[in-house]
């Protein structure tokens, strides 16, 4: 057959051949020449053509080959080209609990459960002031997988009071700790911005599954990866029309052209795809091409992230998992298949509603649904979740960043990209969602409220749990949906005042030598620095204020003071206090350190002041809790690790004096709003010319650290205290706070301690408590020493007077001598 | 109340109404009615909330069947309630302990005692725990300090 074929065309060839030659020449001379010249010529043709027929074949031999082990590839591959999937905290509820009924509301909103009058199925629930019963979803938590069950939570005033669970076969047990799922909240792909989930066949609905055939491929179970006839009708329509109206794809041509999306449509790469479709075909079964064409195809973006497969657009179009879907909204999905962008239901509602409404048609004809479904699913509108709008809002793009960042130093990039990872991570929507809306109202009222160009103003900020050093939330970005520069992570900015405690901390570690209540001099001072020119600090109020105690020096943030105890105790030494602390990256040794000149992110300050918030433990920031493979098999987790890096006692000290900012120094401003005394404890920072505005303060329970500057560097006219303090005490007010309680210490007593009013006068008429360590005793250096009173009691005797545990460590305790503390 | 109390043996659990303190993890909001929210004191008689006490047995189950990581998982999940809570510290020094992970069970004994208060049996087993893992660690003086600490009291 091939070789008839052959000799057609060399005839037709040689006699075009002959014929053009013909023109120029005539006589019957030349006819013998041409016929001799045509016998050699098509001998020779068709020597050359049988050739070039072979090595055609080769190479087309060549090219399936080559083809077959790419799309092999690609289809093997791309179970495992997964990327992290990132969730957030799970939602704990339990016995004890006051719960607020809007956060609960807001937290099981998000994981798209419906609520109403009565269980409707699981992802359901029923809210009222006697009891929240929820239908809960299947869960994979990384200690186990919880099977989906019914819930039923009572509530008395708000407080939870009992909790049943009841399982699938309805067994009924009451515990006392349930959790919500966490939501999953983003991917971490390196190498792309496509997104996509792993969904298996047989949980597919299987009313989408017949839909996706009846709309696109009614042949799929029968042909072998193309369609010719589907071409053929394609063709016909297409010539009807004028242009291209149909593709006549099957649905393995569309898988294969997902794989190497691009809107270019030639026949040459038509060709190929029809190739790779028929050798797909032959390697694979049916259903493995389905459930591969349900998780590859694309079928919206949201932002720089393409959504691939059915569940991840379900998740994204209607917050809900596929297998909770109505018809109509299958069919929708079914339906904005064809064109993602051209039927897009955000951009596009009523194309996408009429698609549907088309798809539905078909589905009714096509026998997948009956007359009474495709009545009640055309009578429903898009019934598109607002979740999907603020899909952005809740992805949490500087958190993200943070996940990856922390992530990238365990694993491989490979890893992270090919292995489908589930990542469960420490972020607390409800804190990110206070983060986030304190952010952008207080930027803007400070931008008022200074007259400072609106906008112009940008802001880092975190929040971090203090006992464990989980991150609560994060924002890099006033506009907290940007996913651009996360200034969190990366901007480092002088933290001015926000290093001093550490130069007192250095000092009260040697506390013969210093106590909070030691005279310092704040007087001018002249510092020679290796390299630099001498260094002249000054006050932010250009004054020398002279003696000053101690704890007032930092309370009050004074510079002078600062640098004259810095000196004093030996900038090496502070530098050390401040890596010991939690500071890894080197920096400058110069005596510019005892004032802030070390650029620092939030997160790093976050790191210095957990140590501080966690009673003198340094425990890693962290973001992820565990990592769970694609097979549900427990990776990775990140433990809780502390380490004692600060003594409790001098810890307690430094707590004390920056709960004193608060109630009297630089940060007492924030303190306005507060309803209750949580004891907070924080430091204000400025740096030079107003350029940077800092805050880190900390509750019992909570870390938050505020940044505020411009990406310029321009001044802001902005102090720590009028800036990143309004931001953390709006923050601080509406995270739910416990108080800061100093803890109880041995060889720490609380004295009361007398001072004047004018230090000139010396009139000892006023007096403070504070926390003294009983090796700073006697406190000869004191101007009103004298007033103090020792309580020299012995410890035996006061046995007798065994009072309340808190007044006992207040009282001065008489030391046991060394042998007695050896020997009992 | 008192009467009940006292019919019911010691050593077992004994129902207590859920204690006034609210402890969150993020997810409530401060209360208008409670202006001084407690956290957690552990006085002699042990008081610990349901919760707590239903997470410290489920750690106790996986320690039973060395499943150490569930463990500390357990009890990491009890103190994001209560962070207050010495004794879920001390458990978890302890399951580290089980593990050979002297070091942090060491801190971790620390923690806990830091928060112990007056709970001076507590404190005694987070030294006893403490002397061991130094002594474990080859750090005989560590050790011998904290031997001293048992020594010295009562």
């Amino acid at each position: 057959m091939p070789n008839k074929k052959t000799d057609k065309s060399t005839k037709k060839k040689s006699s075009s051949n002959a014929g053009k030659r013909g023109r120029s020449k005539s006589t019957s001379k030349v006819k013998k020449i041409k016929t001799s010249v045509t016998k050699s010529l098509g001998g020779a043709i068709r020597f050359w053509l049988l050739r070039g027929l072979i090595v055609g074949l080769f190479l087309f031999a060549a090219l399936t080959v080559y083809l077959d082990i790419t799309i092999r590839a690609q289809f093997e591959g791309q179970k495992w080209a997964l990327p992290a999937h990132v969730y957030t905290r799970p939602m704990e509820l339990y016995t004890g609990q006051q719960i607020d009924h809007s956060l609960v509301q807001a937290e099981l909103d998000e994981l798209g459960y419906r609520s109403g009058a009565s269980l409707a199925g699981v992802g359901t629930y029923v809210f009222s002031d006697a009891e929240l019963v929820i239908y809960q979803r299947r869960f994979r938590f990384w200690d186990g997988l919880r099977k989906q069950q019914k819930t039923t939570l009572k509530l008395l005033q708000g407080r939870i009071q009992d909790i049943q669970v009841e399982d699938e076969q309805g067994q009924r047990s009451s515990t006392e700790i349930v959790r919500l799922e966490p939501r999953l909240f983003g991917s971490v792909s390196p190498l792309s911005h496509e997104d996509r989930s792993l969904l298996k066949l047989e949980d597919a609905p299987k009313e989408l599954v017949e839909a996706l055939v009846a709309i696109e491929d009614r042949q799929f179970y029968s042909h072998f990866g193309i369609n010719p006839l589907g071409i053929a009708r394609a063709m016909l329509s297409n010539i009807r029309a004028g242009r291209v109206v149909q593709g006549g794809s099957t649905l393995t041509q569309q898988l294969v052209k997902n794989y190497y999306l691009s809107s270019e449509q030639t026949y040459r790469r038509k060709l190929v795809e029809m190739m790779m479709a028929v050798l797909l075909e032959i390697h694979y079964s049916k259903d493995q091409i389905m459930e591969a064409y349900l998780n590859e195809v694309y079928l919206s973006q949201a932002g720089n992230r393409a959504i691939h497969g059915f569940e991840l657009a379900s998740n994204y179009f209607y917050g809900r998992p596929l297998q909770e879907l109505d018809i109509d909204q299958l069919a929708m999905l079914a339906g904005i298949n064809n064109g993602p962008s051209f039927y897009n239901p955000i951009r596009h509602p009523q194309r996408a509603l009429e698609r549907r409404n088309l798809a539905l048609k078909t589905m009714l004809n096509e026998g997948v649904i009956e007359e009474s479904q495709y009545q009640h699913a055309l009578a429903q509108d898009l019934k598109l979740r607002v979740s999907s709008g603020r899909a952005a809002a809740l992805s949490y793009p500087s958190f993200l960043g943070f996940v990856r960042s922390n992530l990238q130093d365990d694993y491989q990039q490979s890893d992270l990209a090919s292995d489908g990872l589930r990542i469960y991570t420490t972020l607390n929507p409800r804190i990110q969602q206070t983060l986030e809306d304190t952010v952008q109202r207080e930027l803007e009222a400070i931008e008022k409220r200074h007259n400072i160009e609106s906008d112009s103003l940008q802001v880092a900020a975190v929040v971090i749990r203090t006992d464990n050093g989980e991150v609560a939330a994060i924002t890099g970005d006033r506009n907290t949906t940007f996913s651009g520069f996360n200034r969190a992570v990366t901007a480092k900015r002088p933290v001015g005042s926000l290093l001093k405690p550490f130069v007192y901390l250095t000092a009260l570690e040697a506390p013969q030598e210093y106590s909070l209540v030691t005279s310092i001099s704040d007087t001018a001072i002249t510092v020679q620095q290796r390299g630099s020119p001498d260094w002249q600090p000054n006050n932010y109020d250009g004054r020398e204020h002279g003696q000053v105690m101690l704890i007032d020096a930092l309370v009050k943030s004074y510079n002078l003071a600062t640098v004259q105890l810095g000196m004093a105790v030996g900038v090496p030494n502070v530098s050390s206090t401040i890596r010991r602390v939690g500071y890894q990256d080197s920096f400058s040794q110069l005596p510019s350190v005892l004032l802030g000149a070390v650029p620092m992110s939030v997160m790093d300050v976050g790191q210095l002041y957990l140590t501080l918030a966690s009673g003198g433990f340094k425990t890693p920031i962290k973001g992820v809790r565990s990592v769970l493979s694609n097979v549900d098999e427990p990776l990775a987790r990140y433990p809780l690790q502390i380490e004692q890096v600060v003594d409790p006692e001098f810890n307690t000290l430094i707590n004390f004096a920056l709960q004193e900012v608060i109630r009297t120094g630089t940060g007492r401003g924030v303190l306005s709003d507060f309803r209750y005394d949580y004891g907070l404890a924080g430091k204000t920072g400025t740096t030079d010319d107003f350029r940077d505005s800092w805050f880190a303060g900390f509750s019992g329970n909570y870390l938050s650290v505020v940044w505020i500057g411009r990406d310029d560097n321009k001044p802001t006219g902005l102090t720590g205290a009028s800036g990143a303090a309004k931001v953390w005490s709006k923050l601080m007010q509406n995270i739910p706070l416990q108080p800061l309680v100093l803890p109880e210490h041995e060889d720490l007593i609380q004295q009361t301690v007398y001072y004047s009013s004018d230090p000139q006068v010396q009139d000892c008429s006023l007096s403070r408590q504070i926390p003294i360590m009983l090796d700073s005793f006697p406190l000869e250096n004191l101007d009103c020493g004298q007033l103090i009173e020792y309580d020299l009691r012995d410890e035996d005797e006061q046995q007798h007077f065994e009072d309340s545990p808190r007044s006992k460590i207040y009282k001065r305790k008489k030391r046991r001598s060394f042998w007695k503390r050896i020997f009992g | 109340m008192l009467g009940a109390c006292a019919s019911v043996p010691v050593d077992r659990p004994v129902a207590r109404p859920v204690p006034q303190s609210v402890v969150v993890d993020g997810e409530g909001r401060p209360l208008e009615e409670a202006p001084n929210v407690q956290t957690y004191r552990l006085p002699k008689g042990q008081v610990m909330s349901p919760v707590a006490q239903g997470l410290l047995a489920s750690a106790r189950q996986q320690v039973e069947t060395s499943n150490w990581e569930g463990a500390a998982n357990s009890l990491e999940r009890a103190l994001r309630i209560e962070p207050r809570n010495a004794v879920l510290w001390e458990r978890l020094a302890n399951v580290r302990y089980e593990q050979r992970d002297w070091r942090q069970a060491i801190q971790l004994a620390a923690k806990s005692n830091t928060l112990a208060g007056t709970n001076e049996t507590l404190r005694r087993q987070n030294w006893y725990l403490m002397a061991n893992a130094y002594d474990l660690l080859g750090d005989n003086e560590k050790a011998q300090k904290y031997r001293d600490k048992l020594n010295q009291q009562y």
